[in-house]
């Protein structure tokens, strides 16, 4: 009974987005001219009568619609949370995948073909998970533990996993894996090893159009597993997934009220959240930097560093952008840089000089006095980017320079070739790198870099506040060269309150979002505008960063699909 | 930690052409491949890359000597070492691009090419050990078994952006390279592992009209990878040749206490891959090309490795880094004897060693922490090379250093990477 329920959803939901398909090609080629052949898409009725959505009506029309998405494997994140989501077991097993690469600050696996080593790993992980799921709760397939139960099994799991409904062929090629299997459990056990090494779980697999250039209305599951991705870094739940089926994803309202829904107290949406600032700002370590799990402190200058410490300072920027971006601080660009409170424990509220009302983690005012603003100002992101003792000018520049403004640092004469100083109680670590560090480091790197990390200079290896460094008082003016921050900074607040100002970071933070919607690259053609309407909502909306997600998530770059 | 040493004699009671039986024998490698059943016994090539390069003042053997201070550890296979300290350059990385900055240097190390302008950790060429690979063994079931120890720097690839990762957990090694080694006959669980190999390459075939032309290649190569480890599973278990028998203890590989200990089990696992013959290209590498975010804690030190790099200057920075350089260097060198000690004890059927028949190269991918890169740090080890001696050249690249790796290993090749930087293989190296 289910069975055939579940296939009529299915040939309904194609059909709808096949005239979608349609839809969008005859709006968007009777504009621009461009757009190729659809493809052969699965046969439905062509539902004429109905509008097209919104967004056929606004840039498709200007010429511009989105830049090209390449195919893409899920991450080792994605894949620990997917399976965490969906089978219950712990996302750590997905460690043992081989690393991701990059795209920006950001993990996406969007260009190098797989090697054996990822291959083995994919086979090794998917065991790993398949052994610790307990499969007969999964399912509710405690009695009877028959073929049917493994076919509902089969149904329920591998629609999460592979963000749309299985064909009926598909489930019965599962089944004759189920066959194999001597037991319930290890028929079921070989079932999901196969679901979790398909290419319809590894790899996103969107759309129908192959053509380059060609562009295409996502059907509503392709968007909810871009949505999933982009707003949980995970696989999509069952009311996503219905949302799909029911044809509710096919306009930008309906897409609306879901991602809203995705993002109303969710954990799954606090972890992508939390990634997104970890991944941006570098704190799973760098080629540069280390990783915020693995810093390393002289105890013998900071009597108060230890384990539980370290374990305390990467806390606090979580909690910041979990209650940041929730429903009821709804913060906006301009307090995720300068916001005069944090979210701290005992041990990151004594590197503030802060009372602790008691345990735990807790929202801390600062005092009129304390020369502190938002995430850049907060000692855990201060320590990765600083040495055992010293702050870290450089690296603290470069992190505002590439990653807040999006300035490339690519030119070979302001690369990181820095030879760096020893700590030495006796000179200051400005004078340090005025008098040493151009000659190591490039006169790019010191007209382009330092200053900008030379305004955080109040703060050293610990993120500790100092007024004089090396026997005088610090020096931390700086300035933010080939920016819109004109004139000089004083200070860290100061840096942090004109960034928070600057309309390049405005726009270096809707480029990275974007990345990490989407990950791919925004394309300065194609996407203009489309981030254009971003931007006047954006700052229509005072810089709030759910509004920033939210009209994402419900414009053409969600819901469009253009073949590289 | 202790190794687990396995004297040539130990391993021959085992098999029970000695006096006694041993418990030691790790594992007893009799796999006929082509080369056993011909009767030659195969050349094998093992890279081990430790970051950082090392301190020069205590790594640079004085004249007439072998070794340097920091190497003492090696001092037990001093006639089979040649030390090269000096004279080599890596000039891809003065040459400009995205290369120059250290921390990004390490594809360059084994593809001796310039890294891309995109992507800035991507490689732009095939690295050395796969290339060795392709003659040596392209039909074992690794190509090219790369370990790693904290590893999480790259260095081999399979060509241009096609990264080939180290695995760094040893019980993943034992699961997965000896999977199905030894086995009897196939059980079920195997007949089952290659039914659902075969549904995924199914449906990898499924999807491929879906993805547009210019990424296919990657469902490609996802298809030719798959079969790769669908074929090694079906024969796996026609391999005479045991699991090695070692207990791996339960760690976060990623931690430092994993860097610490997984050097001398992978090691260990290496010798019994080579021994079966399961691969005759191995890798261990160590850390990252910078040694970033490393804490060396067991050598009497919290200090980020990176920063103890910097503070040592070369040789004229403070005191107490450039001693914990040291520690740092020997500790390395111990590794790379203890990895020699596993091939030395590792016999072939004619009683030589595997080591006899390999060629071992411990190298860094900069020369001191410092970020220099002339005078590039490489010993070079095992029956393939004259050892007990140590060699200074004059001017040459490290292209030249890896296109010399080739002519020992009896490959016709005269240049390697960037073609603008190759004269031929070095002669000191070959004598």
């Amino acid at each position: 009974m289910r069975a055939e329920t579940w296939k009529d959803e299915t040939r309904e939901s194609r059909g709808r987005a096949c005239a979608w398909v349609v839809l969008t090609a005859l709006v968007a080629a009777g504009c621009q001219g461009t757009i190729g052949d659809t493809g052969p898409g699965p046969a439905g009725p062509r539902r004429a009568e109905e509008a097209p959505p919104r967004w056929e009506r606004e840039c498709a029309q200007t010429g511009d619609t989105v830049g090209a998405s390449t195919l893409r494997r899920i991450t080792a994140f994605e894949y620990g949370n997917s399976v965490r989501d969906v089978l219950g077991v712990s996302a750590t097993l997905a460690t043992e995948l081989t690393p991701d690469e990059h795209l920006g600050p950001f993990t996406a696996n969007v260009a190098s073909d797989p090697s054996l080593v990822d291959i083995e790993s994919f086979l090794g992980v998917a065991e790993s998970v398949a052994a610790a799921t307990n499969l007969e709760t999964l399912a509710d397939c405690t009695r009877p533990r028959d073929e049917a139960c493994a076919a509902r099994l089969g149904r329920e799991v591998g629609r999460r996993l592979w963000r749309r409904p299985l064909s009926d062929a598909e489930l019965d090629e599962l089944l004759s894996l189920y066959a194999l299997g001597a037991s319930f459990a290890e028929g079921a056990r070989f079932m999901l090893e196969a679901m979790l090494q398909s290419p319809h779980f590894l790899y996103v697999v969107e759309g129908n159009a192959t053509s380059a250039g060609e562009v295409e209305t996502l059907n509503g599951h392709a968007v909810a597993a871009r949505l999933a991705a982009f707003l949980w870094r995970s696989a999509p739940d069952h009311a996503l997934l219905d949302a799909a089926d029911d044809g509710r994803l096919s306009t930008p309202e309906g897409i609306r009220r879901e991602v809203e829904r995705m993002m109303a107290d969710d954990t799954r949406y606090e972890q992508a959240v939390r990634q997104f600032h970890f991944e941006l700002l570098g704190l799973f370590g760098t080629d540069s930097v280390p990783s915020i799990y693995e810093l390393s402190k002289d105890d013998s200058y900071f009597p108060e560093w230890n384990d539980a410490l370290a374990a305390e300072l990467r806390e606090e920027p979580a909690a910041f952008v979990r209650h940041l971006f929730s429903v009821e601080d709804a913060g906006s660009l301009r307090d995720l840089l300068t916001a005069r409170h944090t979210y701290a424990t005992p041990g990151v509220a004594a590197l503030y000089g802060l009372d602790h009302p008691g345990e735990g983690t807790q929202r801390l005012e600062f005092p009129t006095d304390l020369p502190r603003a938002g995430l850049l100002t907060q000692p855990g992101v201060l320590a990765v980017y600083g040495k055992a003792i010293q702050s870290a000018p450089i690296q603290r520049g470069v992190l505002v320079r590439e990653r807040l403004l999006c300035l490339p640092i690519r030119s070979p004469s302001s690369t990181l070739m820095v030879d760096d100083p020893p700590f030495d109680p006796t000179i200051s670590r400005r004078k340090q790198f005025e008098e040493h560090g151009s000659a190591v480091c490039g006169v790019q790197c010191h007209a382009k870099i330092d200053p900008i990390g030379f305004a955080f200079e109040n703060f050293d290896g610990l993120g500790l506040w100092r007024d004089e460094d090396g026997g005088e008082p610090v020096d931390a003016s700086g300035s933010v060269p080939d920016s819109d921050v004109e004139g000089a900074v004083a200070g860290a607040v100061d840096l942090a309150e004109s960034l928070a100002e600057s309309e390049m970071v405005r726009d270096c933070m809707m480029q990275q979002w974007v990345r990490f919607a989407l990950q791919r690259e925004v394309d300065d053609d194609r996407d203009a505008c489309v981030m254009e309407r971003l931007r006047t909502r954006f700052e229509g909306a005072d810089l709030d960063l759910r509004t920033l997600i939210t009209e994402i998530a419900v414009s053409e770059l969600v819901a469009l699909r253009r073949v590289d | 930690m202790t190794t687990h040493k396995t004297s040539r004699r130990s391993f021959l009671s085992a098999l029970g052409l000695g006096a006694a039986g041993s418990l030691l024998a790790p594992w007893v490698p009799m796999l006929e491949s082509e080369a056993h059943a011909q009767g030659t016994i195969p050349k094998r090539l093992v890279l081990f890359v430790t970051g950082n390069g090392n301190l020069r003042n205590t790594w640079v053997p004085d004249a007439g000597r072998v070794l340097g201070p920091s190497m003492a550890p090696l001092a037990r296979h001093e006639s089979r070492l040649v030390v090269c300290a000096e004279g080599i350059e890596q000039r891809v990385f003065r040459s400009g691009g995205e290369g120059r900055d250290h921390v990004r240097s390490h594809p360059q190390l084994l593809t001796a090419r310039r890294i891309g302008e995109d992507r800035a950790t991507a490689a732009t060429g095939i690295s050395i050990d796969q290339h060795v690979a392709a003659t040596l063994g392209p039909d074992r079931p690794f190509p090219v078994l790369s370990l790693g120890a904290g590893n999480t720097a790259t260095y081999s690839f399979t060509g241009p952006n096609a990264p080939y990762a180290a695995v760094n957990n040893p019980q993943t090694v034992l699961d997965r390279v000896f999977a199905g080694v030894g086995g009897a006959t196939p059980d079920a669980r195997d007949v089952a592992r290659q039914r659902i190999l075969e549904t995924v390459h199914g449906h990898l075939g499924a999807v491929r009209p879906r993805i547009a032309p210019a990424d296919r290649h990657r469902i490609d190569a996802h298809v030719e990878r798959l079969e790769d480890v669908r074929r090694r599973l079906a024969t796996a278990s026609s391999l005479v040749c045991e699991r090695p028998d070692l207990t791996v203890p339960s760690r976060s590989w990623a931690s430092a206490e994993g860097h610490r200990d997984a050097p001398d089990l992978q090691a260990r696992l290496l010798r019994a891959a080579l021994g079966c013959d399961l691969t005759r290209v191995g890798m261990v590498t160590l850390g990252n090309s910078g040694n970033v975010g490393l804490q060396y804690s067991w050598l009497g030190t919290n200090r980020d490795a990176h920063d103890v790099a910097h503070a040592a200057r070369g040789g004229r920075g403070e005191t107490e880094a450039m001693e914990i350089q040291t520690r740092i260097d020997e500790w390395h060198a111990e590794r790379f004897a203890v990895l020699l000690d596993q091939l030395e004890d590792t016999p072939e059927r004619d009683g030589s060693s595997v080591l006899d028949h390999s060629l071992v190269v411990w190298m860094s991918p900069l020369a001191q922490g410092n970020h220099s890169v002339s005078d590039m740090p490489f010993v070079l080890a095992g029956g393939l090379v004259r050892g007990g001696r140590a060699v200074r050249v004059h001017d040459r690249t490290h292209n030249d250093f890896l296109v010399s790796l080739c002519s020992l290993l009896g490959m016709p090749d005269r240049s390697f990477g960037e073609a603008e930087f190759c004269s031929g293989p070095i002669e000191e190296l070959l004598s």
